[in-house]
């Protein structure tokens, strides 16, 4: 497997506050990677580092062999599913998947014909006259993925890409993740869902305070923190242990 | 939809193949930006109703920079000098473009959502950024020709038809300029600060920018002798080679006047190279611009400020809870909703200087001022700015929260809206009342006090008038960005009604002897009653429903 994805040294501070510390790992094509942490912990800096949305860093990022700092031609490689996603809602998603397309070179009528089909898979295929703002939170995701797999690209980026998502669609969607790794792609993958990322990824990297702590398969990681599920592994490596106080303290100010 | 501004940049597209922009991509985004520009109104249930009245809004917007422009063209028609004529035209258009470029554009300036829709994909940086210089000029064109437009007849009648490719050049020099001048005021901000301090600066950099254009232009204006158009002559100072303004006259002067002065070809020079290097320069930190643009969404650290003032003057104010709540509310909105504060701040600075403004306009003969025993009534030009204000409060960044109205259940339109207004009053009109009021003192002495005095009674009386008119919507209920769209002439005309007659009201009672005295007495008795029994009409349709 080549590989697809190198950070080398990768640090960024934002004023005096450190957000990632000295990162370093490679991703190989076909890989399914969870990217995982707290709130905070530098992943969503990570992706928008490697997507040159932040360029003011320190280290190197490599996406297919190519150091990337201030180049736009390997993005044509790449998609992304942001959390939350921007997008001009007054165009209508027709409008919108027709001039992604025209970014990406695909042409308009193309993307859109493509999109349709894929609309059509999470049932919004009806709803592609409609202006992006009427759309509901799980139907702008869909769009979001949508326009974010549209070129093809061989490595996706997706952060937190079922918010707001309904069940079925996630069923969908975890499928069609697997099918992408079966055709080689790679798929990076930030998430606080630890049952999704669990059982969709190869490979865990666990980032905690800006470090890397955790870097292996489900079986690794297991095996070196002695517990079952990535939840129990998650609390243990970033030292969280006090959930049921902190419900008990909230249910006791909800009732008062 | 086919754009005639696209047609016409599509003439010129060797020229951005040329310079290494990407043509195809940077018409795509442009054709987008343009298509986003003419829908703003995402209630999709009134769509086909609103899309006549927003062009026809779009119109009535521009009603005021076209009666402007047919001013300014009257007005340098009668010019004879060359350098003089455009000296006027220049600086009556530098005023007036940066003035709408610093109030409504500055949103595009520093928009953070293109660079996550663009940057993300294959594109190239300068073609975002040039597509975005493109979309504010097609935007400053349109507005110009409301402004420049009836100007340019004037010209063209006493220079020739020769004149029409020098004026566009000059305009689009001008628009570039401008545009640059902000952008990199805007830079600088950008680079030194970040978070919440940062959106703080840049909210008090536009209102201080405003309040400098509209001096600096009395300044530029004031560098001439007004009385005597017909035989208004230039006379060069060193100085001048730092004020634009002055660049614009020097080409005309030349070609139409046979002027062969030096300063004359260094102005032109001026003119010429100080734009399009700025521009060169824009485009290289074009980049660093759209990641400082990242520190738009970062937190910031600001210091929590516990409102001791506020606190107190709510107490003072009001008995009634809810009318204090609302104040609080109100207060709260103000002081966070940085996109309302653009709008607003900008606004209360005209309504300091307008008065002012005026005096010096009609009261200077030479350097000193000589007051006519009338300029009391300059003040209420002061109240000409709370139609805007309060059509404002209509409108926040945040409007998606008015669902609380609803689903709360609340019903007591009538204290919020008092709130309202207590909070317009309080924060936003008496300090600017306050301000004005020394202003007076300064310059009049003692001659005005009780006409000061009257006059802020009066506009305690006039406020819930006013609110009555502009409050048809819940308070906050309206995307900030369709605020210019919805632009009402009749209320505004009604507003003016209102005010004339306070004007008229108080040049009445002085005339006559105690008339001052009944006069106060008289708003004394109806600021209670105005407060009170005005109801805004949106609350009476609410309640009913």
């Amino acid at each position: 497997m080549a590989e697809v994805l190198r950070l080398e040294h990768l640090s960024k501070k934002f004023g005096n506050k450190e957000v990632l510390k000295d990162i370093n790992f490679s991703v190989n094509s076909g890989e399914i990677i969870g990217y995982i942490g707290s709130n905070g912990a530098g992943k969503s800096t990570t992706i928008k580092i490697i997507l040159g949305l932040i360029d003011d860093y320190d280290g190197d990022v490599y996406v297919f062999g190519e150091k990337v700092k201030g180049k736009h031609e390997y993005k044509r490689k790449i998609g992304y599913v942001p959390e939350i996603s921007d997008m001009y809602d007054n165009l209508t998603a027709y409008e919108y998947i027709g001039f992604i397309g025209n970014l990406y070179g695909l042409g308009s009528l193309n993307a859109v014909a493509k999109a349709k089909e894929m609309m059509s898979v999470f049932g919004i295929e009806d709803a592609i006259d409609g202006r992006i703002h009427t759309f509901s939170k799980g139907m702008r995701q869909k769009l979001s993925i949508i326009t974010g797999m549209l070129h093809n690209p061989d490595i996706l980026f997706l952060d937190e890409p079922l918010g707001g998502i309904d069940a079925n669609s996630v069923m969908v969607f975890k499928e069609i993740i697997q099918g992408l790794k079966n055709q080689g792609k790679t798929i990076f993958y930030s998430s606080h869902i630890l049952e999704v990322v669990e059982k969709l990824s190869d490979r865990i990297l666990l980032l905690n305070e800006g470090n890397i702590v955790l870097d292996g398969t489900m079986d690794e990681v297991r095996e070196k923190q002695s517990d079952s599920t990535l939840e129990s592994i998650f609390n243990d490596v970033t030292g969280f242990h006090d959930h049921e106080m902190l419900a008990n303290k909230f249910i006791s100010a909800f009732m008062s | 939809m086919e754009f005639i501004s696209l047609k016409i940049l599509d003439k010129f597209q060797i020229l951005f193949n040329k310079f290494g922009i990407d043509y195809d991509i940077m018409r795509t985004i442009l054709k987008t930006k343009l298509i986003l520009d003419t829908r703003r109104t995402p209630v999709i249930a009134e769509q086909s109703k609103k899309k006549s009245s927003e062009k026809t809004s779009l119109m009535q917007g521009y009603f005021f920079h076209f009666i402007f422009g047919v001013f300014l063209a009257f007005f340098i028609y009668f010019i004879k000098d060359e350098m003089i004529r455009m000296i006027y035209f220049a600086g009556a258009f530098f005023f007036m473009t940066t003035l709408y470029l610093i109030s409504d554009f500055s949103f595009v300036l520093l928009d953070t959502k293109d660079k996550n829709i663009l940057l993300t994909k294959p594109l190239d940086s300068k073609v975002v950024s040039m597509a975005k210089v493109l979309h504010i000029l097609v935007y400053m064109f349109r507005l110009n020709s409301f402004i420049a437009g009836p100007s340019f007849i004037s010209i063209v009648m006493l220079n020739g038809a020769g004149a029409i490719p020098l004026l566009l050049l000059e305009i689009l020099l001008m628009d570039l300029l401008i545009f640059l001048i902000t952008a990199f005021i805007y830079l600088l901000i950008l680079r030194f600060f970040d978070g919440e301090l940062l959106r703080n600066i840049i909210n008090f950099i536009q209102i201080l920018l405003t309040i400098l254009v509209t001096v600096g232009y009395q300044i530029a204006v004031r560098m001439i002798d007004f009385t005597d158009l017909q035989n208004l002559h230039y006379s060069f100072e060193f100085a001048n080679f730092f004020n634009p303004i002055l660049w614009f006259g020097a080409p005309f002067e030349i070609i139409f006047n046979g002027g062969t002065d030096i300063y004359l070809y260094v102005f032109t020079v001026l003119l010429i190279i100080v734009p399009l290097i700025s521009f060169a320069i824009y485009l290289k930190l074009s980049k660093k611009m759209e990641s400082l643009l990242l520190k738009l969404d970062g937190q910031g650290n600001e210091k929590p400020y516990k409102h001791k003032f506020e606190l107190i003057l709510g107490k003072l104010l009001t008995r009634n809870e809810t009318v204090k709540q609302s104040y609080h509310f109100t207060n709260a909105v103000l002081r966070s909703d940085r996109s309302l504060k653009l709008k607003i701040y900008p606004a209360l600075s005209t309504g300091i200087l307008l008065p002012i403004l005026m005096i010096f306009n009609m009261g200077m003969r030479g350097q000193i001022i000589e007051p006519t025993g009338y300029e009391y009534l300059y003040l209420y030009f002061n109240l000409l700015i709370l139609p805007s204000v309060l059509e404002l409060t209509l409108y926040s960044s945040a409007s998606k929260g008015a669902y609380v109205y609803v689903s709360s259940g609340f019903a007591n339109l009538k204290e919020l809206y008092r709130g309202i207004l207590l909070t317009v009053a309080v924060r936003l009109f008496v300090p600017l009342l306050i301000l004005n009021s020394i202003i007076y003192i300064l310059l009049f002495k003692e001659s005005f006090i009780f006409d000061i005095l009257t006059f802020m009674l009066a506009s305690m009386v006039v406020l819930p008038l006013l609110g009555k008119i502009y409050f048809t919507e819940l308070p906050f209920s309206m995307p900030i960005d369709e605020s210019n769209q919805n632009k009402s002439m009749d209320k505004f005309f009604v507003s003016l009604g209102v005010v004339a007659c306070t004007v008229i009201l108080h040049l009445v009672f002085r005339k006559i002897p105690m008339g001052t005295w009944i006069y106060t007495g008289l708003l004394i008795i109806l600021i209670p009653i105005s407060w009170n029994f005005i109801t805004p009409k949106i609350a009476k349709k609410m309640n009913k429903a």
